[in-house]
């Protein structure tokens, strides 16, 4: 026994004689990282410069991964690095600290010079200096967003993104498809119609995009080059022409048809027009999108009986069906390079519908919306991490999003009428 | 003048023989000598040592851990059979021989007997010594032991308690860091060994020491030095989504 026991003893001080004492540390906290983003400081008079800060603090709140300390909370507010005390704002458990200077340069041209610090490691991270005029301080601040985001998070920021989307008026006579910021400021209508608009959908490029209208003669599918707001007809077959999809290249696009009885998902090449046919069955095959590769599309199709998610080499033709949980799943998106399945689902048991993430490696299904109704049409951000969808709030259609991770809810607001078939743009430059 | 070495009946040849004879004999016998004197003199060196050992019984003098070491050595096995009790009864006998040896202002003349047997007695003394020795070491052993794996847990809670990991941390995704601290378990230093490949994660794990900032250490100096002058951290994000 005695032996047996020194000799143990022996082994492990000649094994801690060899390697260092290591700790595994295997838990850590998935919450969202406080930070403080101080006034920044104007040093000439000007009532637009203040909003630079509040647009970062509220892009940063909104992506559910910060939470933001209120400048009212603040012990001071530093605008310079001499009068920035680490310890103070340790006190205040703020992990970074934000702080910037606006300054006005000649012609309507602003410097904005930001920095950010990192409380505990005590040390700068991040230092920028942009310009820009009135007009742009908005743009100056999502970029601003976007690069503390990526820095803290390791995720690309999506602040300086656009948003599509179609508005009514509440007697349902004049449809808009309007673009905005990602946080619903600066809209701007790209199209007025007496009829009504659907699924609206991005190019690649971020320059055009594709949507069906419903005309007299029926439904058409357009292209749309969003400056210069010539549009370009590109599908008017007999029955259903619907659900634009742009390929990863910008050069084809996916839309169902149902021109042969039963709609189907085709491909036309939108240079040379030459049409491919992808599915073929008697059930119902629509709601067409891309996988980043490019040689795979996702599609809603009620082959199995009920609407249910199904993924299709259109190389090989071989079919996969990827939902299998509940009734009703439809119109699905890829976050995540393509992880993440985000669609709308039909609760079990309460029979509403809801947007849900289904993780394609894990398999787990997790229903993100859960206090909205008859949520549809969700889009997803180029990051991947927020869900863009319409749902009932009031008796109106409002734009409403969740992360999807299911952790931050939000209401996108709107003045009036109805907002429908939000579409998330892309990276833009 | 050649003939001379061909002739039988010259000298020359036994007497060069015989003299090269003696001078290897002298050499060799000279080289036996020198040997003989080293061993000769390393045997009293031997003998007084163990008579000082005798008039001292204290088990801190180095000639004693030399001689335990030895004792040790050959004897492992009888020494560590023996049952804690009989150890104590040697003990106190070997007490009271060194007490007696001791009040008596001459040295004993110790017969070749009685000189055998003190022999044994002081083996056994040395022996039993270090096994308490040994003992003593292996529980202190055990005990450091125990508070490397208190302190160890401690610090992994306390870090996990403050490790924020980006949401673009993965659940496979490892940093490995090496953290410098001072006795009062204050950190001074954080090294960067192995990056995750994931900046915000890395950062968050750096991050996640400063926090912390005073580890849990223990007291003992000579503990701290051997296991917490310098400690590795993995962090492993286990609990992320992705």
């Amino acid at each position: 026994m005695m032996r047996k026991s020194l000799f143990i003893v022996s082994l492990l001080f000649s094994v801690f004689a060899k390697a260092e004492l290591t700790i595994e540390i295997t838990q850590g906290i998935a919450s969202s990282i406080p930070i403080s983003v101080v006034p920044f400081q104007t040093v000439s008079l000007s009532s637009s410069g203040a909003v630079i800060d509040d647009v970062v603090r509220n892009d940063l709140e909104r992506s559910g991964h910060f939470s933001v300390l209120g400048p009212k909370d603040m012990l001071s507010h530093p605008h310079t690095e001499s009068d920035l005390y680490f310890r103070d704002w340790r006190l205040l458990k703020q992990e970074y600290v934000v702080m910037g200077v606006i300054t006005e340069l000649a012609g309507d041209q602003y410097q904005i010079r930001y920095q950010l610090f990192d409380v505990f490691n005590e040390r700068e991270l991040l230092t920028q200096t942009l310009k820009g005029t009135e007009q742009q301080l908005r743009d100056v601040a999502h970029r601003i967003s976007d690069a503390i985001y990526e820095q803290l998070t390791g995720i690309r920021g999506a602040f300086s993104t656009k948003i599509a989307y179609v508005t009514t008026n509440p007697e349902r006579t004049r449809f808009n498809l309007s673009i905005a910021d990602s946080d619903g400021a600066r809209e701007k209508i790209i199209l007025t119609s007496k009829y009504s608009i659907f699924s609206p959908a991005w190019a690649p490029d971020g320059k055009r995009i594709a949507y069906v209208m419903m005309e007299d003669a029926g439904s058409r599918v357009y292209v749309q080059d969003i400056t210069t707001g010539k549009k370009q007809l590109i599908s008017s077959n007999r029955g259903l022409n619907s659900a634009p999809a742009f390929s990863p290249d910008g050069n084809k696009l996916a839309v169902t048809l149902s021109k042969d009885g039963n709609p189907e998902i085709y491909v036309v090449n939108l240079t040379t027009r030459k049409w491919l046919r992808v599915t073929d069955h008697y059930g119902i095959d629509t709601e067409p999108n891309w996988m980043p590769d490019g040689k795979h599309i996702i599609f809603t199709s009620g082959r199995s009986g009920s609407p249910q998610i199904y993924r299709k080499n259109i190389e090989t033709g071989y079919v996969e069906r990827l939902t299998f949980e509940g009734n009703y799943n439809a119109r699905a998106r890829l976050a995540q390079d393509g992880r993440f399945l985000v669609m709308v689902h039909q609760s079990q048991q309460s029979g509403e519908f809801h947007i849900a993430s289904l993780d394609l490696t894990r398999g787990l299904l997790q229903i993100l919306s859960s206090d909205t109704y008859l949520d549809e049409s969700p889009s997803v951000s180029p990051n991947g991490v927020m869900v863009m969808y319409a749902a009932k709030h009031n008796k109106r259609s409002i734009l409403a999003a969740v992360s999807v991770d299911g952790d931050v809810k939000f209401l996108v607001p709107s003045k009036s009428g109805d907002v429908r078939e939000p579409a998330w743009g892309p990276y833009l430059n | 003048m050649q003939l001379h070495f061909t002739d039988p009946t010259s000298f020359k040849i036994p007497i060069i023989g015989s003299g090269l004879m003696i001078v290897v004999l002298l050499f060799l016998l000279s080289n036996q000598w020198i040997g003989e004197q080293e061993q000769v003199v390393k045997k009293p060196q031997h003998i007084a040592a163990r008579i000082v050992q005798l008039n001292k019984p204290k088990p801190k003098t180095a000639s004693i851990k030399k001689a335990q070491k030895k004792a040790i050595a050959k004897k492992t096995k009888p020494v560590k059979k023996t049952t804690p009790k009989p150890i104590k009864k040697v003990v106190e006998k070997a007490k009271t021989v060194v007490k007696k040896e001791q009040t008596p202002p001459k040295p004993l003349p110790l017969p070749g007997t009685d000189f055998l047997e003190a022999l044994e007695k002081e083996e056994a003394l040395n022996a039993t010594a270090q096994a308490k020795q040994k003992e003593e070491q292996a529980k202190k052993a055990l005990e450091d032991q125990q508070q490397v794996t208190d302190y160890s847990s401690q610090i992994n809670a306390l870090i996990q308690s403050v490790w924020r990991f980006p949401p673009s941390a993965k659940h496979d995704e490892e940093v490995v860091l090496r953290v410098y601290l001072v006795p009062t378990g204050e950190v001074t230093e954080v090294l960067l060994l192995q990056s995750s490949g994931n900046d915000a994660l890395d950062r968050s794990a750096e991050q996640a020491v400063w926090k912390v900032r005073h580890f849990p250490v223990p007291k003992d100096a000579v503990l701290f030095e051997k296991q917490f002058r310098q400690i590795v951290l993995k962090l492993k994000p286990e609990n992320a989504r992705l």
